[in-house]
């Protein structure tokens, strides 16, 4: 199971889909939510420490989602932060890139919360495996 | 959970309408330079958040138009072809379909539009795209081999996926964890540390701390800066008389401190709940390349724009209502003002004309100015005009002086253009640029040169609410006049009031201004014939004229109350406010005297 205390942060440029993102986890019992705007944003907010969880829109100016994946799992502190990425595009091409650059999962807006938890539930079995 | 929803609404409309916002500008510029990549990304990433976030909210009509207007920047951006007027203009009409789609959603009337014209152009235009470009369409087969060389394990039964949204379609083909990936994905990520692929360092260590806050709790948190306000005048007023009675208290001294402090802090307040409601007129602003786009393709005009200060701030009020008055001069810039291909060249001029908007501050006022370099405004023709339509007579119009006939462009009814262009003619007049800017408490001028174009120059106060006005009396009563507006006082003897035509005027410094009773004015008037009167010179613009008063009682910073139910157009009277002692006193709108009385005046 998921620690429902777990940091999530939440990133995407569009402050409506924060919100809405927010809210379907915060339907899941989780309540440590923090935001970002965008990937480069969000690399700040992760070094900073504390986050068990990413959750990330393609899609955005300064550091795309793809690029803000790279920098996560290059990062020798952060490497194994569980990562899941948002994205509209029901493009198997891009879904496929990010596998390859390590993403523990995606979802395709829009979602649902139950689709959201299974996603995270998936994420987190295959972790402590 | 409901409210939630609906906040969420109303938080993702304001969102979607900023980001197409900046659409307009981003496709003028695009249209200028070409094929821009970056440009396309940017215009591309509005489209997809906002059909993204609609999708999630379920506004189906605004995640086809989005969808499609998507699905063509996506074929430009990756298939590089070049951009046809024909793919701008359907992709700007999707623009203005999603405008006004949000529109119906924002006044909440249930209005449904007809996409299928506009989604069906899409399609054509698509097509056009797709018949240079092949959208990278992965054959099923390959589908399959990737399914599989990445092993998904089969979804397992997700609850309630809705069978004819093709986006959860998808989702599902994509649901199940990446098995076996994660061990290669490190390999993955081992091998770029190696390569010693760039890490990216964030540069920016600093992001912006902003927060959305729902204006009326902005609004709430103004009225009760000014209530402060009032309340502090108030205690000034008592302190002073306090202090001339209890002058030798020990405690005279701390209350006088504190008072003076709480005057500072209340100041303080005043600015900092302003700078609260203040944008950049970008805001504004950034409508206007489209629109001079659209204008001037339409008319076969060449003309270029430049914006300067868009970065300067004004006051909430004023982005709001700004707007449409910037837009009518534009137009009339670009329709009237700006010559034909043509003429330009037979007069010598550049083939291309140019509008130049400004903004700036200047003291407490904010300076709006449109000009172009066109024909310039005719003002013996203006005057010919006037005349036929009776709004001056021939011996007025021969006595008017260049300003004064140029003011006559803001009379209802008056348009210096026989038929009315499609463009220009649109049911506004002048009058309603001028009633608009009044209503801001600020004035137009315009500034004409024949062959050298023609400036309007707008000027604002910087804040609406909390004014400094001149206490002045008439008779029994006591109003306020905005400070602003005010150039002087004097004090004249009767003898000086001299009268011409049958207008009073006073010769001041060797200017004669119209001199108005105030009494008069505001038809509350005692006629008591004093020896001397109290004169105010206002000023606002070109327009300058006197009033005369019984009494000058001195300055005060003020909070404007609207007054519910009354007639603002009609009654002089801008709100009321409450003074240091304790008095209802109202402030006279200057604009509205200066328009019905003076402007219309027969003189």
């Amino acid at each position: 199971m998921i620690d429902h205390k777990t940091k999530i942060l939440v990133v995407d440029d569009f402050s409506t889909m924060r919100r809405i993102v927010k809210n379907v986890l915060k339907q899941l019992g989780f309540e440590n939510i923090e935001e970002a705007e965008d990937g480069l944003q969000a690399y700040t907010k992760l070094k900073a420490g504390g986050f068990g969880f990413v959750v990330s829109d393609w899609n955005m100016p300064n550091m795309d989602g793809i690029s803000f994946l790279r920098a996560v799992r290059n990062d020798p502190e952060l490497r194994d932060m569980p990562f899941l990425m948002v994205t509209a595009e029901a493009e198997k091409e891009k879904v496929v890139e990010a596998i390859k650059e390590g993403v523990n999962n995606y979802i395709v807006k829009p979602f649902t919360a139950e689709v959201l938890k299974e996603k995270m539930d998936r994420v987190f079995e295959k972790l402590n495996k | 959970m409901l409210d939630d929803m609906e906040e969420i609404i109303a938080e993702f409309i304001t969102e979607a309408e900023e980001s197409l916002d900046k659409i307009d500008p981003l496709f003028v510029e695009l249209e200028a330079k070409g094929h821009d990549k970056d440009i396309l990304n940017e215009i591309f990433r509005s489209m997809h958040t906002i059909k993204g976030a609609a999708g999630f909210l379920g506004f189906q009509s605004i995640v086809d138009v989005a969808h499609g207007a998507e699905h063509i920047l996506k074929n430009l951006r990756e298939g590089g072809i070049s951009l046809t007027k024909q793919l701008t203009d359907v992709i700007l009409k999707c623009v203005d379909m999603l405008r006004l789609l949000f529109r119906h959603l924002k006044l909440k009337d249930g209005k449904e539009e007809d996409t299928k014209p506009l989604l069906d152009e899409l399609d054509r235009a698509l097509k056009s795209t797709q018949s240079f470009h092949q959208e990278p369409e992965i054959p099923l087969t390959d589908k399959e081999s990737n399914e599989k060389a990445i092993s998904f394990p089969p979804p397992p039964s997700p609850e309630n996926p809705p069978a004819d949204s093709p986006a959860y379609a998808s989702g599902t083909e994509g649901q199940g964890g990446i098995a076996g990936q994660v061990s290669s994905s490190e390999k993955q990520s081992a091998v770029q540390v190696d390569s010693g692929k760039e890490r990216v360092i964030p540069d920016k260590k600093e992001f912006s701390q902003t927060i959305r806050v729902d204006i009326s709790r902005i609004d709430k948190v103004m009225d009760l800066a000014g209530e402060v306000v009032l309340v502090r005048n108030r205690l000034l007023n008592i302190v002073n008389y306090i202090e001339a009675r209890y002058s030798d208290d020990p405690y005279m001294e701390s209350l006088f401190e504190t008072v003076s402090f709480l005057d500072l802090v209340t100041s303080d307040t005043q600015v900092a709940v302003m700078k609260m409601r203040m944008q950049p007129i970008n805001k504004v602003f950034s409508k206007f390349p489209r629109l001079v786009r659209d204008i001037s393709s339409n008319l076969g005009k060449e003309v270029t724009l430049t914006i300067y200060g868009e970065g300067t701030e004004v006051d909430k009020s004023v982005i709001e209502h700004i707007g449409d008055p910037l837009v009518h001069i534009i137009r009339n810039a670009v329709d009237h003002g700006i010559e034909s291909v043509e003429e330009r060249l037979s007069k010598g001029k550049p083939h291309h004309g140019t509008i130049e908007i400004s903004a700036y501050q200047k003291g407490n006022h904010i300076v709006i100015e449109v000009s172009d370099n066109g024909k310039g405004i005719d003002v013996e023709r203006v005057k010919r005009k006037a005349m036929e339509k009776a709004l001056i007579t021939e011996d007025e119009a021969a006595r008017m002086s260049e300003n004064e006939a140029l003011n006559l462009l803001f009379l209802p009814g008056f348009s210096t253009v026989e038929v009315a262009t499609e463009l220009s003619g649109r049911g506004v007049g002048m009058d309603v640029v001028k009633t608009s800017i009044s209503k801001l408490n600020g004035h137009v001028e315009v500034i004409t040169k024949k062959d050298i174009g023609t400036t309007f120059r707008i000027n604002i106060p910087l804040t609406l609410a909390i004014i400094h006005v001149l206490m002045v009396r008439s008779g029994v009563s006591y109003y306020a006049i905005p400070l602003t507006l005010i150039e002087e006082t004097l004090k004249v003897s009767k003898k000086e009031i001299a009268n011409v035509v049958g207008q009073k005027v006073i010769n001041i410094r060797g200017r004669v201004l119209p001199i108005f009773e105030l009494s008069d004015i505001l038809g509350n008037g005692r006629h008591i014939d004093f020896d001397q009167r109290y004169v105010v010179v206002i000023s606002m613009g070109d327009t300058k004229f006197c009033l005369a008063l019984d009494e000058l009682l001195g300055q005060e910073e003020i909070f404007i109350k609207t007054i519910k139910g009354l007639d603002t157009d009609s009654s002089f009277v801008l709100g009321a406010t409450i003074t240091g002692d304790g008095k209802v006193v109202l402030v006279l709108d200057i604009a509205g005297i200066s328009r019905n009385k003076v402007g219309l005046k027969k003189t």
